[in-house]
């Protein structure tokens, strides 16, 4: 596929239908996700890839988050880029939907059944068959954290590697964050423009009304921040201070919505919980807080 | 909701930028820059002549056309000025309202004759301009301003006050904001003039601001005359012409904020690591994460102006959408100065002059950021903005 005919935006809508017709046989669902042209997004031609730019998977992770997807595809379009030249044979299966593979971060790695492999922070690729996996709490129902040691080393990749991969798993978080907080967004302005109290809709009311500016204010911020992340700004930086900007506006979008919702943002059935639980799953799986601190102290180290 | 892609590359004017960034090096005056130990605030004079001298060196005016001064390029150039004169601690413009706001709608409205009148006058510094919306009665509820423009002869008279005119008492021109019938007539038959403020009947008192500046005027108008070639648009042009004003003031206006929202902060830092007794704070989790959300929030502002610039560079309208801008700028700058002046407020009494310095700064800065969520539209005017015009929530009943 040639790239200049193709806009990055142009995946959105495709994916997301895929995501919303998932089978409900974990093991199914990596190949239909390749199926659709997933999974296979940044790896290139010679695996079975598009050979696309990280632009094109954003939409994709957006999708992801969106669609509450239970598979942790940004890690797979990533890994199977990553993969391809010491590992190939793998990354292919990645591409087809064979495989299926998480990355550790400093807070673990999301993971489901439908996850065959998993890149260690040590660069080290597992099988996730023989490992031992801890499961670390369980905000996110669809893809909870886990800790992932031991199993069979079938590849490793070097530190340029994984601080490439680190960077990019995190501009795709901030996109699934996105696509979380547009959809509670979209929720929350649909219920309080239908809800009757007082004779009126409640956004007919002032502080509602604020509220949900606040909401929009966060939720343009972090897009903005995470478009800007993608530029080349020159700045080092931009894609942590993204992420933070994406955390915490997520964080706010999710909750205000389920303030907004009474008590029906209280209840199970409401799905808001849920992506408050994915976004703050994303926050712990990053160790945000340290991240903060290092941005600051690397800020601090160069004017002192 | 449609999903918006997160991947236009920004074009940066990188040369032009490099070209802005040497001549601010070779041509600021000694003392202009607040973040070093031998600052002086410049006066008026200093700087009218520093401007003038941005403007012939292709500073100012980079996107009006080279017809009335400017030097006919886009607001890409004028990104590229902005950033480099955001890193300095440079003084504010004198004429910013002149530049960024008068200088627009003049070009917007104005005819081919005010334009040749008007326009290089701002760019040389020959006039400064005021802004002559606010009146006691009328402030978040704009459309309720009073003053009264009538009909005398081929000419007008106008009757009235202003108030919160920032720097009217130095202004040869103001863009003053009247109307021709009665108050119930809303936003409808509002007009704009270019008055000039040696008219006679025109009187400015200064106001003394928290900051212990006597920086904003109220303004009185006493049957003063104006021309009918002072009026800028047709009649009912006044209130459309006086949004896009307000627009431009919370989209692009001092443009080059976040790049000195980033300078201050390494003012601050350098100068908390400056003294013995206070480096230790710069290692302290809590201070560290208020500096990476300094950091956090200093480039969404510039995610913001950034790409707005794309947008209208693309040929858009920036709508309502400065509204968030300003709305993130000025609140996290409040947060930033709180956080200056926590800091600085622990430097010891025998501090150096570099603490000193920013002791200085931070302590003003502070104080006058209590501003920037009162003008060009309070913090609720904007949320309200925010919810009509962007969210288009209706307003039911
Ligand atoms: C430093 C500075 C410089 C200025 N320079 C200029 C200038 O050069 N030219 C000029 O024309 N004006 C200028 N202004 C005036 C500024 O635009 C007004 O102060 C501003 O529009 C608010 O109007 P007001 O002061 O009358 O306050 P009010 O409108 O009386 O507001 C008082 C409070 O009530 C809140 N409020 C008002 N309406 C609502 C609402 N509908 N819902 C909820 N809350 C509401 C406001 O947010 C505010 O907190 C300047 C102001 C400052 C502080």
């Amino acid at each position: 596929m040639d790239s200049d005919d193709l806009k990055p935006e142009d995946f959105f809508d495709a994916a997301l239908a895929a995501m919303q017709a998932l089978p409900t046989e974990p093991r199914a669902r990596a190949a239909h996700l390749a199926e659709a042209g997933l999974t296979g997004v940044l790896a290139p031609e010679a695996v079975g890839g598009m050979a696309l730019p990280l632009a094109f998977a954003v939409p994709v992770a957006q999708a992801a988050g969106r669609a509450l997807l239970p598979v942790p595809l940004s890690e797979t379009m990533l890994l199977a880029r990553a993969l391809a030249p010491v590992a190939p044979d793998l990354a292919a299966a990645l591409c087809t939907g064979e495989a299926a593979a998480t990355l550790q971060g400093a807070g673990g790695a999301a993971l489901s059944d439908t996850c065959t492999h998993a890149v260690l922070e040590t660069g080290a690729v597992v099988t996730l068959a023989d490992a031992e996996v801890t499961p670390l709490g369980a905000l996110d129902l669809e893809l909870p954290l886990a800790r992932i040691s031991g199993g069979t080393v079938v590849a490793r990749l070097d530190p340029a590697a994984m601080a490439a991969l680190t960077r990019d798993a995190r501009a795709l978080a901030c996109a699934e964050i996105l696509g979380a907080a547009e959809t509670c967004m979209q929720t929350v302005v649909d219920h309080t423009t239908t809800r009757v109290q007082f004779g009126r809709p409640l956004i007919a009311l002032q502080a509602v009304r604020h509220a949900l500016a606040r909401q929009k204010l966060a939720l343009e911020g972090l897009r903005h921040a995470l478009r800007r992340s993608l530029g080349d700004t020159g700045e080092a930086r931009s894609g942590t201070t993204a992420f933070l900007a994406a955390t915490q506006g997520g964080v706010q979008v999710a909750e205000g919505a389920i303030q907004l919702h009474g008590g029906m943002g209280f209840t199970w059935d409401v799905p808001l919980h849920r992506y408050l639980r994915r976004i703050r799953r994303i926050e712990a799986q990053q160790g945000t807080p340290a991240l903060a601190s290092r941005l600051a102290a690397d800020f601090i180290a160069e004017l002192a | 909701m449609t999903a918006q892609p997160a991947a236009a590359p920004l074009t940066i004017a990188t040369d032009f930028g490099a070209r802005a960034a040497a001549w601010f090096d070779g041509n600021t005056p000694a003392g202009f820059h607040a973040d070093r130990t031998d600052y002086a605030a410049p006066d008026l004079a200093a700087c009218r002549a520093y401007e003038a001298a941005m403007h012939r060196a292709g500073l100012a005016g980079i996107t009006w056309p080279t017809d009335y001064g400017g030097h006919g390029l886009t607001l890409r150039e004028h990104l590229a000025m902005s950033r480099e004169f955001g890193a300095r601690a440079l003084p504010e413009s004198v004429n910013s309202i002149g530049k960024e706001l008068c200088g627009p709608v003049i070009q917007a409205v104005g005819s081919a004759a005010q334009k040749a009148a008007l326009l290089p006058r701002i760019l040389d510094m020959t006039e400064i301009w005021c802004q002559g919306f606010s009146e006691p009665e009328a402030g978040s509820d704009l459309a309720r301003l009073r003053t009264k423009v009538t009909r005398d002869g081929d000419g007008w008279r106008a009757n009235g006050q202003k108030i919160w005119t920032s720097g009217a008492y130095r202004s040869q021109k103001c863009l003053l904001l009247a109307r021709t019938g009665s108050v119930e007539d809303r936003h409808r038959g509002m007009v704009m003039f270019a008055l000039p403020m040696d008219r006679e009947g025109v009187r400015v008192n200064t106001i003394r601001s928290i900051d212990g500046r006597d920086s904003f005027c109220e303004v009185f108008l006493d049957n003063v005359w104006l021309d009918e070639a002072e009026m800028l648009g047709a009649p009912d042009e006044g209130w459309s012409a006086a949004i896009r004003v307000l627009e431009i003031e919370r989209a692009t206006n001092r443009m080059y904020r976040a790049w000195r929202f980033e300078n201050e902060l390494r003012h601050l830092v350098s100068a908390i690591a400056s003294e013995p007794a206070t480096r230790g704070l710069l290692e302290d989790g809590h201070t560290r994460r208020r500096i990476a959300q300094a950091l956090t929030d200093i480039d969404m502002v510039k995610g913001y102006v950034e790409l707005a610039v794309e947008a209208l560079a693309e040929g858009d309208r920036i709508g309502a959408r400065g509204s968030l801008m300003k709305l993130h700028w000025s609140e996290s700058h409040q947060n930033f100065v709180k956080l200056a002046l926590d800091l600085v407020s622990q430097l010891p009494a025998n501090a150096g002059p570099v603490a000193r310095r920013a002791r200085a700064r931070f302590e003003q800065g502070y104080l006058f950021s209590r501003a920037a969520t009162i003008y060009a539209g309070s913090t609720e005017v904007q949320l309200d903005i925010i919810a009509q015009r962007i969210l288009n929530l209706p307003k039911g009943r």
